[in-house]
Order: structure tokens, then sequence, then C-alpha cells
């Protein structure tokens, strides 16, 4: 390319950055990769990109490394946006997230953070499925593009969705039919509910997304578009066989590109998804006995106890009132990244829907339904006391024919795809500065080593015992109980870099003596024969290294 | 025209003297090119065959004048492995053919022999029978055991009918070597004989950060990596006294001489430990997508399942063939046959209908294989995760076994109780039948750590792989129970269609459908799982107004199938039975059944 135009190109994408993005809906896969891209030219050594996987539908999934001091060893963060299909938000706020740090990066507290570690920002491990928001028709989609036969019938993606009212995205049909399960919500009779006929919610309907059953096998969509979820693809509990999992753990190259590159990547510490999963509202199930099976299904017990640290670390930033559930399943991400890959790995939800209080006649009506819990209806309360407009969310019921239920009456309708994992995009914004923040907090807690009270005993003759101690001053231990017993992770080691001439009598020169906890230490001593400057290097790939010279 | 007819003349001449005329061939008279081309192959092949037939007379079940010559009492690296592959389908064109499924971490093709009877049915559709070898690096048999059986079907097609008749209606993929590139590290370098089981992949063995900085070492240069000794006060080793290359522990209150320093090497690293970070380090043998677990928690897994490249090439390969319905790998060593599951975790995957199937067949390989016994591997073995018989079966429903080829049996033909309670008779088969070629002696050596020290021991080619006399007997009784197996992947047919009257025009159409040998279409695993399409049993020609599987036809119990009656979707056709269908149907045309399922082929029948 010409060098002035580039040079033009340069200082537009320049002033573009630095005023952060600007859009006012969510943004689809190019616009998220050309925030990226903005970042990557503006900011030379400090902000690069590396693609690392290519989706089934062929979009780029990239790592970008964001780095102060790129020659330094130091460790690392890993931040992940969508990893769930349907989540749009996620890899908003990574971007921003990204933007802001850089926009900061002079300001002391973001400095101290960004001198001592290196940050990582994925943006989607899923483009071909969230892209589908996009698309002509929308719906909430898991898949990739990879076609495959979900069903597992013998035939290929024969049995999609179908937009029956012609509105331009997938909602619900409900079939009037007391065969069915569904009831109306006592005081919004659109929203369906469980029904539960001791309660006195009546069966009333059959409720199924929308379409039709094109291949007469009773089930409805069940073999749609795409293929393989990748957030069911990992290799922690994967459901193998179950719809969009795969046949086998990794069977798709979105998952083998990124397992990949992070297998290889021995810097990162800690890893933080913001685009599905939660265990940050409530840490992981903890269960000893799960625990400490051969096949390991409950965190380790120090390991849940610092997630449970980093849950109230988080509720300072992120004042919900609203009780939310962890949220995490088989082969997804945000539990290999603990279980498999042994990294510390915790998850926000991103955005959580506040609790909406009902006016007092609707408190009055729901005190007979005490198990009645419709997250729509919260959602929908909460959207309309905020002063949003019902339609927005919701398309309300309307009658078509539909050719499975010829004599039935069958209305579409019902909550919009992608409103409830996605907040209103003026939300954003401010979504991405609490996460921020708690990335700092986050960030000020990992494992710092350090070199203290450093003693020599000149034993005469030449030769001198030297004593030191190695301290990880941080809060966060070097590694999980888990990262200690994987390859993938490396082991705390401790050399003594010998000048020439220089000879260790006592001790060992090379060690490896186990991992440090925040505010742990290691007590080390040689008995060294021979003057001169030798060095000790100390630490590990994940949690950074110290080294100092001492003069015998 | 006039020259035409010479040459057919000549053809025909030598087609009828030919010792290579194909009894199976019809040969077309009119087409001449054919003739001509197959004459001057048949030329070719006249003058050697004809020599070597006044040579040899033949010993039962052995071909006595094989168009390839392979001596089976020796290791091919993985050039001759190429090699014999390539000579096999040069000299048996309509029975072999080869084809790359892929390439290793250091780029060698990965080769898979193709056999079946090309000439009869399209191969695709044929069930398939998977053969491989040599996972694990260091267990060469594996491969000369597999391409023994692709050299004996080709070789033995031409004159016994029992071979003619698998490759007429079976397919087999047989590929030598899964892990070509560590096979020519362990025949071309100093290795152990246990050195090693890995793909050549670097890997940071010890967690230090630093990648194979502290292996083997062939300190006296002889290839091989035996074992350090030394002489110290107090030791706690001497040597057998019936056997002196034989180091034994000595008794808690004898004083001895000898202590032991494990295989030859020097800490490279100064962390304190010897030969702890080499080549290798991952087990191919735990990376497959069943039932996958870490490296945590099963020594060896890699990243993912198929992580390991190789791997990666034979489970794309087995997914673009669904017709495979029967697969063997072959290991070293201890004379077993084995089943999954491989974890006592995955102990119900197995259910009792499929072991029925496989107890059939396993207890088979008791009876034809003296010294080796059929074993479960969790049960009789170690609980492992990520084998590849468990994906195989687990993953694909494919009846799968994994025999250990070499038995200390063989040495005496004798039974040990135990592990390791053999070890004296391989000294001693050493010296009365191998007469010391698998021993280096001990001898002394200045060690940089150690000092004086001695080294020598097995060789890496004993203890673990034949010994060049036991090679063929060994790889012709794991074919032959191999060939077992695959005579019991389905053999479908469509054994009657039966027609009634049923008055106005209309009738009624059943069909039985037989399996006649023991594995089903489908392992019930497979079922369960939906792993592999419904068959389908489809009625051409009249209308139907019907279709439905037979539940119990004597008592006229159905099960009718709304959609697409005409494509029935029957979910198997068990081992040693039938299925029944019936269709009522409109018009006279005859009907024509067909019977379409992955694994157990394509076969139709007219009324």
């Amino acid at each position: 390319m010409n060098q002035k135009i580039l040079g033009i190109l340069l200082l537009v994408s320049f002033s573009f950055i630095t005023q952060e993005s600007k859009a006012q809906d969510y943004q689809n896969y190019q616009a998220i990769q050309n925030g990226f891209n903005a970042l990557d030219r503006a900011n030379g050594s400090l902000f690069t990109t590396k693609k690392i996987a290519e989706s089934a539908g062929g979009k780029d999934i990239s790592i970008y490394q964001l780095d102060a001091n790129p020659e330094r060893e130091k460790s690392a963060i890993l931040v992940v946006g969508s990893v769930k299909g349907p989540n749009l938000l996620g890899r908003e706020l990574v971007l921003q997230m990204a933007q802001k740090l850089i926009n900061g990066r002079n300001q002391d507290s973001i400095k101290q953070i960004l001198d001592k570690h290196r940050f990582y920002f994925i943006a989607d491990l899923n483009p071909d499925a969230s892209e589908q928001y996009f698309a002509s028709l929308r719906y909430e989609r898991h898949a990739n593009a990879r076609e495959t036969d979900k069903d597992r019938d013998g035939k290929v993606s024969e049995d999609p969705y179908e937009d029956l009212n012609g509105d331009g995205m997938i909602t619900h049909i409900r079939i009037f039919d007391e065969s069915g399960d569904y009831a109306e919500h006592p005081v919004d009779p659109s929203v369906m509910v469980k029904a539960d006929p001791i309660q006195g919610l009546i069966p009333r309907y059959r409720l199924i997304t929308e379409g039709i059953d094109n291949d007469k096998d009773g089930h409805f969509n069940e073999d749609g578009e795409g293929g393989i979820d990748i957030n069911k693809n990992f290799t922690f509990q994967h459901p193998t066989f179950a719809s969009e999992a795969g046949d086998f753990a990794a069977s798709e190259k979105e998952t083998r590109g990124i397992l990949d590159h992070l297998f290889d990547s021995f810097d990162i510490h800690s890893v933080i998804t913001l685009g599905g999963g939660n265990n940050l509202t409530q840490a992981f199930s903890f269960n000893e006995g799960l625990a400490n099976q051969r096949v390991v299904r409950s965190p380790k017990k120090e390991d849940h106890a610092i997630n449970s640290q980093m849950v109230a670390l988080f509720k300072k930033h992120f004042d919900s009132k609203t009780d939310v559930n962890s949220e995490y399943g088989k082969g997804d991400f945000i539990q290999w990244a603990y279980y498999h890959y042994g990294r510390f790995s915790y998850a926000s939800p991103g955005w959580i829907v506040p609790k909406a209080k009902p006016d007092s006649a609707a408190q009055e009506q729901l005190k007979t339904f005490a198990k009645l819990n419709s997250e729509e209806y919260n959602f929908l309360s909460w959207a309309t006391n905020a002063g949003y407009d019902k339609s927005e969310f919701f398309v309300d019921w309307q009658e078509i024919d539909h050719p499975d239920f010829p004599n039935q009456r069958v209305e579409v309708g019902g909550m919009k795809p992608f409103v409830m994992e996605n907040p209103p995009y003026s939300l954003v914004d401010s979504l991405s500065h609490l996460h921020l923040n708690f990335l700092l907090d986050y960030a000020a807690l990992m494992p710092e080593l350090r070199l203290r009270n450093l003693k020599v005993d000149d034993l005469g003759d030449n030769t001198f015992r030297l004593s030191v101690q190695l301290i990880n001053t941080g809060f966060l231990p070097t590694t999980t109980i888990i990262g200690q017993q994987t390859n993938w992770v490396k082991n705390l080691r401790i050399a003594l870099n010998l000048a020439k001439g220089q000879e260790v009598l006592g001790g060992k020169q090379f060690q490896m003596p186990g991992e440090l906890n925040g505010g742990d230490k290691h007590e080390l001593s040689w008995i060294i024969k021979g003057k001169g400057t030798l060095e000790i290097e100390a630490g590990s790939m994940n949690a950074g290294k110290v080294k100092e010279n001492i003069k015998l | 025209m006039k020259k035409i007819t010479h040459f057919r003349n000549i053809a025909l001449r030598f087609l009828k003297e030919s010792l290579c005329e194909d009894q199976n061939t019809k040969i077309n008279m009119n087409s001449i090119n054919k003739l001509i081309a197959l004459s001057l192959f048949c030329v070719g092949m006249l003058g050697s065959s004809t020599l070597q037939a006044q040579e040899f007379s033949r010993a039962v079940g052995t071909p006595e004048n094989p168009k390839v010559n392979i001596v089976w009492n020796r290791y091919h690296d993985v050039a001759a492995l190429e090699k014999a592959a390539k000579d096999l389908a040069k000299a048996h064109p309509n029975l072999v053919k080869i084809s790359s499924i892929g390439k290793s971490y250091e780029g060698r093709d990965i080769w898979v022999i193709e056999v079946t009877n090309f000439k009869v049915g399209d191969p695709d559709r044929k069930p398939g029978f998977y053969i491989d070898g040599n996972i694990h690096a260091n267990e060469l048999q594996a491969s000369e055991t597999a391409l023994y059986t692709a050299w004996y079907l080709a070789e033995m097609h031409e004159s016994n009918e029992h071979i003619q008749e698998l490759l007429e209606d079976r397919v087999f993929y047989i590929v030598p070597t899964i892990n070509p590139d560590a096979r020519d590290h362990f025949i071309k370098k100093p290795n152990t004989m246990h050195s090693s089981r890995s793909g050549m992949k670097p890997f940071d063995d010890d967690g230090d950060g630093l990648v194979n900085e502290d292996g083997f070492d062939d300190l006296d240069g002889d290839g091989h990596i035996t074992q350090m000794r030394r002489k110290t006060p107090m030791g706690r080793y001497k040597p057998h006294h019936k056997h002196p290359n034989m180091m034994v522990p000595c008794d808690p209150d004898e004083p001895c001489e000898y202590e032991l320093l494990g295989f030859e090497g020097i800490d490279r690293d100064g962390d304190g430990r010897v030969n702890e970070d080499g080549e290798g380090y991952y087990d191919p043998n735990r990376d497959w997508g069943w039932n996958w677990q870490p490296d945590y928690i099963q020594r060896g897994a890699y990243k993912y399942p198929f992580s390991i490249p190789e791997n990666r090439a034979v489970a794309d390969f087995v997914l673009s063939k669904p017709n495979i319905a029967g697969a063997q790998s072959y290991h070293n060593t201890g004379g077993m046959v084995l089943r999954g599951p491989g974890a006592e975790e995955d102990k119900d995957t197995y259910n009792s209908t499929d072991l029925r199937v496989y107890d059939a067949i396993g207890r088979k390989g008791d009876e034809m294989m003296p010294g080796y016994r059929y074993l479960t591997v969790y049960k009789d073995l170690y609980s492992v995760f990520g084998g590849e018989l468990d994906w195989f079966y687990g993953g694909r429903g494919i009846f799968t076994f994994t025999n250990e080829l070499f038995t200390s049996y063989m040495l005496f033909n004798k039974e040990y109780r135990g592990w390791g309670m053999s070890t004296e008779d391989f000294y001693k088969f050493d010296e009365l039948l191998l007469f010391g070629d698998a021993f280096v002696p001990w001898k002394k050596y200045d060690h940089p750590q150690f000092g004086e020290i001695e080294i020598g021991g097995f060789k890496k080619n004993y203890t673990r792989n034949n010994p060049g006399f036991l090679l063929e007997q060994d790889a012709h009784r794991n074919m032959a129970f191999t060939l077992y197996h695959a005579y019991h992947m389905p053999k479908l047919a469509v054994h009657s269609i039966e027609e009634k009257d049923l008055g106005g025009g209309l009738r009624q159409i059943t069909a039985t459908i037989t399996n006649e040998r023991m594995i089903p279409t489908h392992a019930s695993h497979d079922i369960k799982n939906k792993i592999e399409r419904p068959n389908y049993i489809s009625i051409s020609g009249p209308k139907v107004l019907a279709g439905m599987i037979m539940e119990n036809n004597d008592l006229n119990q159905s099960k009718e199938q709304t959609n697409n009656p005409e494509k029935l979707e029957v979910e198997n056709i068990p081992g040693m039975g039938k299925v029944i269908v019936r269709w009522v149907v409109k018009g006279r045309q005859k009907a024509e059944i067909t019977v379409d399922s992955a694994k157990g082929g394509l076969v139709s029948k007219k009324q």
C-alpha cells in the first residue's frame, strides 16, 4: 500500500479508537474485528494480533496481546468474550476493556498493572453462531457452520426453524392443547410458564419453537442449520453424542485452534470469561468426594476457597440484589480452563437482569404462587419499569395456520431472541467499566515473586553460604492445585547460574521445590565455592520470574 | 486387422498356458485391448513363476510361490514397509491398492493397504475391517503382523476358497504402522526395549521449561541403551549363579558387590536426575476420543482427543469409512487378546448384548493362539482412558480387539504365573536358542558422574519383540484370529419375499432379511447412542400404501412407519438373526427389496 495513504488511514483509525466505540447497537463480527484491528494498527508492539483458528464458516478467531514491555517475561491474564453462541455482550465488553486499558495506560493504576502483566483477549469463540443476530432470519444459534446430523437420524439439517409469521425472527408457537404442559402467567397471560396444577397453573398449551416438523419425526426444529456448539465441544465432561456437542471432544477446528494455542501459552495464569457461564456471583459447586476422585469433577478445596473469595471481589463491583446461580455445563470453556488447562478460571455473566419489583396489585396476585419464578416475567417487568416498551422485547401472540396442527388454534409470539442474554446496548458502556475495574483489582492480586532476606556467610577459603527466601507477595497462588498436577503448567524452578570457576558444594543448583500460595515462601541455601557474580533465577512461566545477581 | 488377430491369438495362448491365469476372471473376448494388456502382464510373470514352481513345494497354509517375497524373520523400517506395500499393490492390482491417509508429525506418509477383490462389488459398500499396528513405536512386530495379513490375503487368494470368499464380500484396510516417525527412531537410534512408546513431538517431560534436554546416552556407542551397574561396598545385587548376565537382588543378610544405576545415561541438565526428559513422553494410545481424560488423570494423554497428528489421520480415515464393522490393533507384549473397556468408569458402556459377541470371538482367540489369554483391559491389565479400542467401540460402535503380540509362553511353551516370572528364562532362551545374540556383555566404562561402571544388558530388540524365528508363527496365528473376526462381520441377504393377495388390487409383501454372521449391523451401544444411521430396507416397484416392521410375524404384531413407508428405518439386523418387514402395496409390478446398511453393505433382491 502507498505509504501516504497508509499514514492517513492510521491517523483516521487512531482518532477513532481514542474515542472508543460509539456504536448504537451490537456490532457484527466484522465491526468487532475492525475495532481490534484499529487498536493493533495504532499501538505498535503494545497491541498485537495473532490468528489462532478459523471457524467452520471461514471467520478468523484471533488472540490479541496487550503488553507494555513484550521483551520481559511475565504472567498473563486471558480475557475471553462470547463463548456462548447467542451472547453478543461478551465480545463488546472485551473490545471496550481493551480500548479502555490502552487509553488509560498512563494512569498510575493501569500503568503498574501493565508493567507486571500481559493481557490476552479473545473476542468470540463461536463467530458463526453469534452472526445469526445479523442474518436475515434472527434466532439464538449455538451451532457453528459445519453441517451435521444433529438428531443422528441419517439426514443432515433436515428440520430447521421456519419464520411462520414473517417477522424475521424465531420466537415460539403455542398450541391450545390441554395435554400440553404450559400455562399462562397469572399476572401477564402473554408469558408462558410451566404448568403446575397444584398451584393452580392449569395446563392449556404446548409450547415449541417456531417452525414445522419437516421430517415428521415428532420433534420440531431439532436439526437445523449448522453443527456444533463450541461451548459444548471442550474436553471436560464432553457430552459425546448430545445434540450440537460433536462425536468427540475438540471435533471442531475452532476448538482445536483455541486449544493448540492456549496449551502452548504457558504464561497464562488466569482466564476470565465474560460471555457464557458464571462462577462469579456464586462459585463452582464444591464436593470433596468428587474433588478427590480419579476423574476430578469438583474444584479442589483450596481452589474452591479462592473462587469464593473472587465472588466477594466481583460483588464489590457488580452489586446485584438478584440471586443468580452459577452457570456452567458439560464440555464448556470455563470448566475446561480450570479442570483441564489447570488455570484459575472465572466467568461473569456480563449482565444480570435486575430483580423487578412488581406493583402492589401484581404482588397480591402472585401471593398464591409462591413457587412461581418466571425469568421472562421478571425481565418484562424490569424493562417496562425502566421505561422500555414491551414490544422491543416481546412479540405479541398472533394466530396462524399450522400444517402440523390442522384443527387446533396455534399462535406465534413470545420473547424475542437474544434480548434476555444481551442487555439494551446503552448499558454496555457502564458494564465494561465495571468489568474493567474488576479485572484491574484481580490483576493486583496476581502472584508476585520476590527474593528477600538475602544473606551471604563467608566460610573462609573462598567458600560461602548463600541463603535467601523466595516469597509470593501476591494474594493468588502461583498456580491452581490442578495446575500443580498437569504438565501444561510449568513448575516453579530455581536455578543458580554460576560464574566461571564457581561450584556448588552444598544444596541443589537446579530445583523445583513446589508452588507457592500467596504470602508463602521457600527457604533456600547453598554452599558455593569460588568468587564471582552469580545469578539466582526463580519463578515459573505463569507466575512471573525474578532474578538477582549476587557478588561473592 | 491381421496384426490384432495375431496378438489376440498370442494372448489367448498365453492365457491358457500361463500360471497366472485368474480363474475368477471372466475375460471379455471383445475387449482386445484389455486382453493384450493382461497377456503382456502375464508374459512378465510367467518366466519367474514357472522357475520358482519347479523349486518349491507347498507347505499347507502358506503360498509356496508368492509374487512378492517377504522374509518373515526380521523387522522392516518405514521405507521397507512402504516398499512391501507398493510391491503388493503392483503385483496384485486387482486385490491390493495403497494410499496415504495422512502425514506423521515429521511428514512421513501413513499408508493404508486396501485389500479386497476389486473386480467384485463396490469396495466402499462391503463391510470393512480395519487393522493397524505399531501405535507404540517400540512394538515393531505389530507392523509385521499387519503386513503379513495383507501379504497373505493377496498371495493366497488364487488358491484358497475361504480367502476368495472373504475378499469378495469384505474389504480390509490395513495400516502397518500408525507411528512411522518413532518406529524409525526406535530402529535407527539408540533405545531401550521400552523407549519409546511415544511419537516424536517434542515434549517437556519434567516440566522445567526445557524440552528433551536429558535423554538417554548411548555411552558405549552400540546402538542399544542397556543397563549401568557399579561395583560398590554393600551393594544389593549380584550376578545370577546360573546366568551370570542376569543381575538378581541379594538376600537381606548377604553382603553383595553391585548396585544398579538404571539405563545408560548422564544427568545432562544438572537437576539430579538421569534420562528424565528425552524423546517422547506422551502415549498415542491415550489420545482417542472416547472418555478422554487429561494428563493428570491419565498419564500419557496429550492436549485433547486426536491431538497426535497420526491418530487424527486414522480417525479421519475411519470417519470417512462408515462401512468399517470390525477392527484390530496390534501391540506387544504378553500374549493377550484384549477388549474394552479400558477404564473401569466405562464398564456400563459394554453391555451384555455386545459382550456376547466379544466373548464368542475373543474365546476363539484363546484356542487359536496358545499362550494367549482373552482379557478385559480395565479388569485384567490396568484402568486406562483414551485408548484406541475404546474409541472404535465407544465412539463408532465397531467391535474391536487389541492383541498383545509375543508372550514368554513362546520361549519354552510354558505358562508363567505372574509378571516378571519368566525373567530367568529370557536369559536361558538367549543362551540356548539365540546363542547370546540378545545380550550386550557387561563392559567397563568411565562415567563422568558415576566414575567406573559397567554397561550391559538385553538389547532393545529383545524381550518385547519376537525373536526372528518366532515371528512368522505369531503373525500367522494372530492374523487367523483377525480373519475369523472379519468373517463374522455382518453378511446380509434378502432371504425371501412373500406375497399375499389382499383383494381389491392390494397385495401384502413380506420380506425376511437375514444376517448370516455373529456381528450385528449395529452394536447395542450404537443403537443406544444412535451412532450410525439406521439400516434402510426399501421397496421399489409397486405403489406403497403402508410399511411396517414385524415385531412378531407369526402373531401379526407390527410397528408401522407412517412417514416415508417405502424406506423403512430399521435400527439393527442382529447377528445370526433376521428382520421381517412388510408393505401393503397397490399395482401389479414386481417388487425389488433393497437393504442398505452402513456396516452391513448393500444387497437387493427382485421378487
